[in-house]
């Protein structure tokens, strides 16, 4: 056991776990964070994702040992019901998500493009969120949502 | 719909007193199949769907004195002291959005705002019994039943206001929450004063009149579902996000293989492991506990167990032979006027044609894993997880256990995807027998490898047709023999095809002479319900071959179909919708693209789908471009809900048409990795335009299933009309699709 103090959210926590542990379940279990899902613990299908100093990583197969100092921005992070990140609230306008478990993956993927990239085109978007899987098959509102945001949906 | 679940046979339709003080007007109905009688549970404090925080979960208080399961009842309504009106069902909402539509239902026939009606779900200790959560049933058989208790709602609250009132029961109507008298609404009274310190009940009228659909306000507007909010930002829980204090983390020692035994377990390295609070053994289930998930992990690795193999030898490859060498029990479907199984129908063909179809097992691969959090004391048992069927895994886990069924409490959560895999008591069952053996709540979350390789399959399918065209073109005969392992339940000397037979039968759609046989086979992996089970593929069979017979007729397969429709105007007109919305463009022509059209029934429902697809010639990878569906599923109740059903099936369709095969030998999976099994993403999405076909009057049709199923045979004949290239074997993968183009 080690302690690590993060960086989550803005807010610092103190954490005594395994330095493999990995932030995901940091998050989860240590925290109480369970906005950030488990979906196969080896960077398949993006459930788990987070930022670390805003850049999409996936949580399941990053070590505690190696977040250090990096800001760490999970869903809960993101924004609020009252205070919605634009994707948030573009995610609701186009009624994106069906049973919801792949959403919070899907927003930090898409919170990391339109950071770096204001104005995807369908192929940035393509490959940005390549590695978010979603077996209810929302892809094309996830699409719509991200280009409202962006402010480019015609 | 075939179930075995043994209910008590008695049916009941009406109402019953309530025992307890209830704070509010209750009505009960029947769900026909059968049931007990209905004591309510007033008191019991609301349990809406969970959004508590990452702490303990807190369990209502469960009646267990006078609480008898309500199994007669699918739902009741509730009215409540401040006029909000509280809607009871053991129907649970996992994205389809039935949460959203039974509020409409009911605020429509109580001329209640939407937002003042709260759906309680699910919860066995507060909600009706209900047989589950699948087969496109919520809206289609339950949805009915909530309208007519609506209206006996609204009929005994007129009662009431018009007494109240002190005018006949004529002269009253209700009106935005409460009722008034017509034409005069200056005299009015509130739900909330009527409903207020009353008890009452009511006996279920089915001749009662429903809400007119040229007076609906609600129903078929395409109000946005609240539970969306929680879930773009972290607060929605799902089964997995479950704790309790003192909770372990529980890990079973997996069978490497289907058939495989449990020979030997050696505990001695991971019990003296840190965290670990216990091992146990029976039979072929052995496990283990921690206090963190870690500990778990690393305990379960070193545990050594000797398996004695797996006493199968067939593989991926050989299924195919396997069902052909097992098939038995050969049963007709269809009703009796239709040919006879003994009777061959290709004698009469001139130039038949003979095409056999395969399908391989694939899995539901939801992205939330089976999970469970089960605490077993001496009084009661408490399982939270997300199941699609809560009554039936307390009933599994009472049996388990020896308990009353009543003390036994089943808290559904939120379930990250299904499709039919969080039906059967798996993770409930494992967490519930450690947590009466270590004596604390043990949380189980399976690993992705797990839900490959140890969890449920939608059996491999292989459907043989025979089938020809008579002088003037038309389909003399069609004989259709489908070989598959049974649904449910799985093998028996008396299982029926339900599950794999869906859609078989030719003449749920078209009319001509056919038979159709179903064939019991074997399976070396467990089969179970898989979105809309057999009817994918053998609507891919059967629309596949229908085009096959447009080519030998030299007709257009939307003529082709269209004379073969005899009287089914509701499929013609959804044919015809489809292919407007489309523009039929075969021959590729100007748009580069192939064009291919699917019909299906399912739930009531009736689709046809078209899809565009282009092909990558270097890699053999096709490219659907664009799916456009035209769906009548009678009354709608939310467009946009059902339009995101509609989009996320043939999503999923796509996926397994064009990726999805369960490699495996001698029992063990061989490919149990998002990265192997590779479901499609966003940029292999098709985008999909829906347009509804809606008569009123029609009755509510499901929607959670019926378009998965055209999916494959639309893309199959839009890959001949692009390329003349056809594949009898799923998935058409790019290797495949180039070794069809090379072979040409």
């Amino acid at each position: 056991m080690t302690s690590y103090t993060l960086t989550i959210n803005g807010a610092e926590e103190s954490v005594d776990v395994d330095e493999n542990t990995p932030l995901l379940w940091v998050l989860r279990n240590t925290l109480g964070l369970t906005g950030t899902k488990f979906g196969c613990g080896l960077s398949q299908c993006g459930a788990c994702t987070v930022h670390l100093d805003g850049v999409a990583m996936r949580s399941c197969v990053t070590p505690v040992s190696q977040v250090g100092d990096q800001k760490v921005t999970t869903i809960e992070g993101l924004g609020t019901e009252d205070d919605p990140h634009p994707l948030q609230a573009a995610w609701i306008e186009t009624q994106a998500p069906q049973c919801g478990y792949c959403q919070s993956g899907q927003i930090m993927s898409a919170a990391a493009l339109l950071e770096s990239n204001p104005d995807p085109s369908d192929q940035d978007i393509n490959e940005a969120m390549q590695g978010n899987l979603c077996r209810c098959g929302t892809y094309n509102r996830i699409r719509q949502a991200i280009k409202l945001a962006a402010g480019t949906q015609g | 719909m075939v179930t075995e679940r043994t209910t008590p046979s008695i049916s009941r339709r009406r109402l019953v007193q309530s025992a307890g003080a209830a704070a509010g007007l209750t009505i009960f109905w029947s769900n026909g199949t059968g049931a007990q009688e209905a004591t309510p549970t007033g008191n019991a404090t609301p349990v809406s769907l969970p959004s508590a925080g990452a702490t303990p979960m807190a369990t209502p208080e469960p009646q267990m004195t006078s609480l008898q399961p309500p199994t007669s009842a699918d739902a009741y309504i509730r009215v409540n002291e401040d006029g909000t009106v509280t809607l009871l069902t053991g129907k649970v909402e996992f994205g389809q959005g039935i949460r959203t539509g039974f509020a409409q239902l009911v605020a429509e026939e109580l001329s209640v705002p939407f937002d003042s009606v709260e759906v309680i779900m699910g919860q066995t200790n507060e909600a009706p019994f209900d047989i589950g959560t699948f087969g496109s049933l919520s809206t289609r058989l339950t949805g009915p039943r909530i309208r007519q208790a609506g209206a006996a709602m609204r009929q005994w609250l007129l009662e009431l206001g018009a007494e109240e009132l002190g005018v006949d029961v004529e002269s009253v109507a209700l009106e935005d929450g409460a009722v008034i008298v017509s034409g005069d609404a200056s005299q009015t009274v509130e739900l909330a004063v009527l409903a207020g310190g009353k008890q009452a009940t009511r006996e279920l009228d089915p001749d009662l009149p429903l809400k007119d659909p040229s007076e609906f306000t609600v129903i078929g507007q395409s109000i946005p579902r609240p539970d969306v909010s929680d879930k773009v930002n972290g607060a929605a829980k799902y089964g997995i996000d479950a704790v309790a204090d003192d909770m372990v983390w529980g890990k079973i020692v997996r069978s490497p293989a289907f058939g495989a035994t449990l020979s030997d377990v050696d505990f001695s390295e991971a019990e003296s492991m840190p965290g670990v609070i216990g091992t146990f053994r029976d039979g072929n289930f052995a496990g283990l506990a921690a206090e963190t998930l870690q500990q778990a992990e690393a305990a379960i690795a070193a545990v050594n167990a000797t398996w004695e193999p797996s006493p199968s030898t067939t593989t991926s490859a050989t299924i195919f032979d396997v069902l052909l060498d097992t098939a038995r029990d050969g049963q007709k479907l269809g009703d009796d006027t239709s040919p006879a199984a003994s009777d061959d129908l290709t004698s009469q063909i001139l130039e038949p044609l003979n095409v056999t179809f395969r399908a391989p097992y694939v899995n539901h691969a939801p992205i939330e894993p089976r999970s469970a959090l089960v605490s077993v004391t001496d009084e009661r048992v408490d399982v939270w997880s997300s199941t699609q069927d809560p009554f039936g895994v307390r009933g599994a886990i009472a049996e388990l256990l020896g308990r009353d069924v009543e003390s036994v409490v089943v808290s559904p959560q939120y379930a990250g995807g299904a499709f039919g895999s969080k039906i059967v008591a798996m993770a409930e069952s494992e967490a519930a027998r450690l947590s009466q053996e270590f004596g604390r709540p043990v949380k189980i979350v399976w690993t992705r490898d797990e839900e490959f390789s140890n969890g449920q399959y939608r059996p491999a399918m292989l459907i043989n047709i025979v089938t020809g065209l008579d002088g003037d073109g038309n389909v003399s005969a069609w004989q259709y023999d489908l070989y598959s392992a049974a649904y449910f339940p799985e093998g028996g000397e008396t299982a029926n095809g339900a599950a794999a037979d869906w859609s078989a039968d030719v003449l749920e759609i078209y009319s001509m002479t056919a038979r159709t046989i179903w064939y019991q086979a074997d399976s070396p992996l467990p089969p179970y319900f898989w979105r809309v089970n057999g009817g994918t593929n053998n609507t891919w069979a059967r629309e596949v071959t229908m085009d096959m017979l447009a080519e030998q007729a030299g007709l257009d397969p939307v003529t082709f179909r269209k004379n073969h429709m005899g009287d089914n105007g509701r499929m013609a007109a959804v044919l015809d919708a489809a292919v407007e919305l489309a523009g039929w463009t075969p021959g590729v022509g100007q748009t580069g693209q192939g064009i291919g059209v699917a019909l299906g029934f399912d739930a009531n429902t009736y689709v046809a789908e078209v899809a565009r697809v282009e092909l990558d010639e270097t890699t053999g990878e096709v490219l659907v471009r664009q799916f456009y569906a035209a769906v009548d599923c009678g009354l709608l109740v939310n467009p946009e809900a059902a339009t995101h059903q509609i989009e996320g099936s043939i999503v999923l369709g796509t996926s397994s048409t064009l990726r999805e095969t369960i490699q495996f030998e001698n029992g063990e999976v061989t490919n149990p990795t998002f990265a192997e099994y590779a479901p499609i993403t966003m940029r292999e999405a098709p985008p999909v335009e829906v347009v509804f076909v809606e008569d009123k009057s029609n009755p509510m049709g499901g929607i959670g299933e019926p378009a998965v199923a055209p999916t494959t045979g639309a893309i199959a004949n839009a890959l001949y009309d692009l390329a003349g290239v056809r594949l009898f074997d799923q998935p058409f993968t790019a290797d495949r699709v180039l070794a069809a183009l090379k072979e040409q």
